[in-house]
């Protein structure tokens, strides 16, 4: 029996592997990685960034037999990190009568790409989309999609009011939220 | 099996630390201004009906002579949120003489004088209508006659009135009749009476 549990004894400790020492300069070592990731975040890639150039927007509806359509609005995307996938995300819900937030008007997005940065390579990936209430889609995005670098696209966001017969009246409000995220 | 498991563990950790993900979001607002747009639209054309020698002789065998006119469509629409009333309101039929008649016998183009009354009838009713409101009669009755001879109080004037809840379009006739007993009794002329619509919010 006593020889018996020495041979298991070593036995284990071949299993074991490494020394105790080695375990520890491995789990620094994936320390250390981890770290370097965030150390060159901090100082080589700044995280990304999104914003909208414009101000709130607002229009008064003269023919509610027509979409009503807002100005096509700038966002400014910077994404430093050169080897980080990137996505911006536009999203935006029903319009809400401000009185009566039970009365929507469906929401119209369209998303451009303009200017490109000199290091960026974006792609519109969704281009349009729209909110559909009664459908029970209370939400439209579009996508842009990129490997690092700065961009400028242009949301143009419609009041979707051709759509009803009768639009109550009122002050309606929809806020388009943009999210950029890099994934590295 | 130790050392697999501590491979694991450090491919995962690593694949933590690497894939972490950096977000950053901002935001735009819209708004819309939908001004209120209430509407009444009455039929243009103006309705006649003159009688004949025969009319009268036929009158002479029934003991009522009432005419009623076709009934008018009318269009009511209105955008606010919790809709709108409709009044259709309409006098007794003036006997009117114009001294100064320029355009004709019978308008009231310029001073009338008048020489009689005749009461009238009303009738509304909602003949179709559009959007999500409901169309409900506000009163008593669809139908109401004027009363020329009515004092106390003094409200000659026929009237029946509707209301919706939202918004929404209705088409109504309004059927017009020109009340008479005993037609060879009516002072002889031309009788005018005027529906006014009036429209306003909830």
């Amino acid at each position: 029996m006593g020889n018996t549990f020495r041979m298991d004894t070593r036995s284990t400790t071949r299993r074991g592997g490494s020394p105790r020492s080695d375990r520890i300069a491995g789990a620094v070592f994936l320390c250390l990685c981890v770290m370097c990731v965030d150390v060159n975040r901090t100082v080589a890639a700044p995280p990304p960034a999104i914003r909208a150039a414009g101000k709130t927007q607002s229009l008064t509806v003269v023919d509610i037999s027509q979409p009503l359509i807002f100005p096509e609005q700038g966002w400014k995307l910077t994404a430093p990190n050169p080897f980080g996938p990137t996505i911006a995300v536009w999203t935006i819900e029903p319009f809400r009568n401000v009185a009566d937030p039970q009365i929507q008007v469906d929401a119209g997005l369209n998303l451009t790409m303009g200017k490109r940065g000199k290091e960026g390579n974006w792609q519109v990936l969704m281009p349009q989309d729209r909110t559909y209430f009664t459908g029970g889609r209370t939400a439209a995005q579009v996508v842009a999609g990129s490997q690092g670098g700065n961009g400028e696209a242009g949301i143009t966001v419609s009041f979707l009011c051709h759509e009803q017969p009768f639009v109550a009246d009122g002050e309606y409000e929809a806020t388009v939220v943009g999210t950029i995220t890099e994934a590295f | 099996m130790k050392k697999f498991l501590w491979s694991v563990f450090g491919v995962g950790a690593l694949l933590v630390g690497a894939q972490a993900v950096y977000s950053a979001v901002d935001s735009q607002q819209f708004t819309v201004v939908v001004p209120k747009r209430v509407s009444i639209v009455a039929p243009t054309a103006d309705q006649t009906k003159v009688y004949t020698g025969a009319d009268l002789a036929a009158a002479e065998l029934v003991g009522d002579d009432t005419f009623t006119f076709a009934p008018q469509l009318w269009a009511v629409k209105g955008n606010v949120k919790n809709g709108v009333s409709v009044d259709f309101e309409m006098g007794p039929f003036a006997n009117v003489v114009s001294p100064f008649d320029p355009v004709g016998p019978g308008t009231l183009d310029d001073v009338a004088a008048v020489m009689a009354f005749q009461d009238g009838g009303l009738s509304v009713a909602v003949a179709s209508n559009t959007g999500p409101a409901t169309w409900a009669l506000d009163g008593t009755s669809a139908v109401a006659s004027s009363n020329y001879a009515a004092v106390s109080p003094a409200s000659p004037n026929a009237i029946v009135s509707y209301k919706s809840n939202r918004v929404g379009q209705a088409d109504f006739n309004v059927t017009v009749a020109f009340l008479a007993t005993d037609l060879n009794a009516v002072v002889a002329g031309t009788y005018i009476t005027t529906v006014v619509g009036t429209l306003t919010e909830n």
